[in-house]
């Protein structure tokens, strides 16, 4: 009897090894193609805090801006731009000022809202992107953005960079360089800035250097009255 | 006829070809030529069609005709799926890269739009399939791109599949180290 039952989880064993041996290319090659990152998680909430007294009257976040994404820097109403310096003036005093205006980054993106195909989607870090293999060129996204932050492109393109796909028929806006920001870097503009107006960091780490400040100082969000929570915050307004 | 023998003794191993068969199918060839000159010389059109009723009856030769036929059908298939009207592709590094070949012939949309999906929604960037890894590899090395070319990696074989390829409208056909260098100049 001992014998029998030997002989039987011999054959057990055998057999789930072969099937084992049968299976293991399959799961190999899903697990190489996931790759060794893990997804961007939202325990992460990427944001900006700009200083405008700091703003020098540059505009080199938008140079560097147009350079990494490739954009033409071209100022027609079909040219994109991701990012722009905006001038205020308080028509009452006089007080004027000078700041980089782009896509927000919003909690609650009016733009992810309105897709109709899912295209515009909010990664789980907060970055607000639009998946080009969706979009359908509708721009209601556009429409919806209170920012004015996203631009059609309406020309066909060439020589795209090939972190920064781009190509006609689609919106596009700032991606806060997400190319750079899964890298570990910083996005284009903060780097850029001479006088480090543009503070880049997570949001919800309570010790990131960001974090510290927005506690300290005061800073708003422009249009906080539609309660879309925005990523990017402003210093000085 | 010699020849044929040859390539079907070399191909197939279930080859039944023997001398006997040779003669008999020789035989026949006399046959038909006999018969064609008849005709050519000058016989009606009813009587060459009982001539080649005549053969059709011959079920030997007929047999042997029809195996020969096959053999040579075998043949033609055989070298068309090796190189027949197949693109020649001047390939940067080619053989196998992340997966063999003939799979990646087959699944590369597969792979590329899983992991398209992945590093736009995720932001997962280091999976081997990406568009930039092929191209980095397989551009050519006179213009460092996988388009533009009737022999280009990517162009290559879309053209000759009547396939539509739209990815380089929006993403980079060039090799990302070239274009640095281009931008360093």
């Amino acid at each position: 009897m001992s014998d029998t039952n030997e002989q039987r989880r011999q054959f057990l064993k055998t057999s789930v090894g072969a099937a084992a041996v049968a299976i293991a290319p399959g799961m190999l090659m899903f697990d190489m193609a996931r790759g060794d990152t893990e997804p961007v998680s939202s325990k992460v909430r990427w944001g900006m805090l700009i200083d405008t007294a700091n703003c020098a009257d540059c505009d080199k976040c938008v140079k560097a801006c147009n350079k990494e994404n490739g954009l033409s820097g071209g100022l027609s109403p079909t040219d994109s731009q991701w990012i722009r310096k905006v001038e205020l003036k308080d028509m009452r005093t006089e007080r004027s000022l000078a700041l980089p205006m782009m896509c927000q980054h919003c909690e609650e993106p009016p733009c992810v809202d309105v897709c109709p195909t899912g295209a515009s989607f909010k990664r789980a870090d907060g970055i607000v992107l639009v998946d080009k293999h969706l979009c359908i060129g509708c721009r209601y996204c556009m429409m919806a953005c209170p920012y004015k932050a996203r631009s059609f492109v309406h020309e066909p393109l060439h020589d795209q960079k090939p972190d920064v796909p781009r190509g006609r028929g689609t919106v596009e806006s700032c991606t806060m360089c997400v190319q750079r920001v899964d890298k570990g870097l910083q996005p284009a503009c903060a780097e850029a800035c001479p006088n480090k107006s543009i503070l880049f960091g997570n949001l919800n780490a309570p010790d990131s250097e960001i974090a510290k400040k927005i506690r300290t100082v005061a800073s708003t969000q422009i249009r906080a009255d539609l309660g879309l929570d925005t990523g990017i915050r402003y210093q000085g307004l | 006829m010699n020849l044929l023998c040859d390539k079907s003794d070399g191909a197939t191993s279930h080859s039944t070809w023997s001398p006997k068969n040779g003669n008999q199918v020789a035989g026949y060839a006399v046959l038909r030529a006999r018969s064609l000159l008849a005709y050519l010389q000058g016989m009606s059109r009813s009587s060459f069609r009982r001539a080649l009723h005549l053969d059709l009856l011959m079920t030997v030769p007929v047999r042997v005709t029809i195996f020969l036929f096959a053999l040579l059908c075998l043949s033609n298939i055989a070298s068309a799926t090796e190189s027949y009207g197949m693109p020649k592709l001047d390939i940067g590094k080619g053989g196998q890269c992340v997966a063999p070949t003939e799979w990646m012939r087959k699944n590369h949309m597969k792979v590329l739009f899983k992991q398209r999906d992945e590093t736009v929604h995720q932001g997962i960037r280091d999976g081997k399939y990406s568009l930039k890894n092929c191209v980095e590899c397989h551009a050519s090395l006179r213009d460092n791109s996988v388009i533009g070319r009737p022999d280009s990696f990517c162009e290559g074989c879309h053209r000759y599949e009547a396939v539509k390829i739209d990815c380089f409208e929006c993403h980079s056909s060039k090799r990302s180290t070239a274009l640095v260098q281009e931008e360093s100049k």
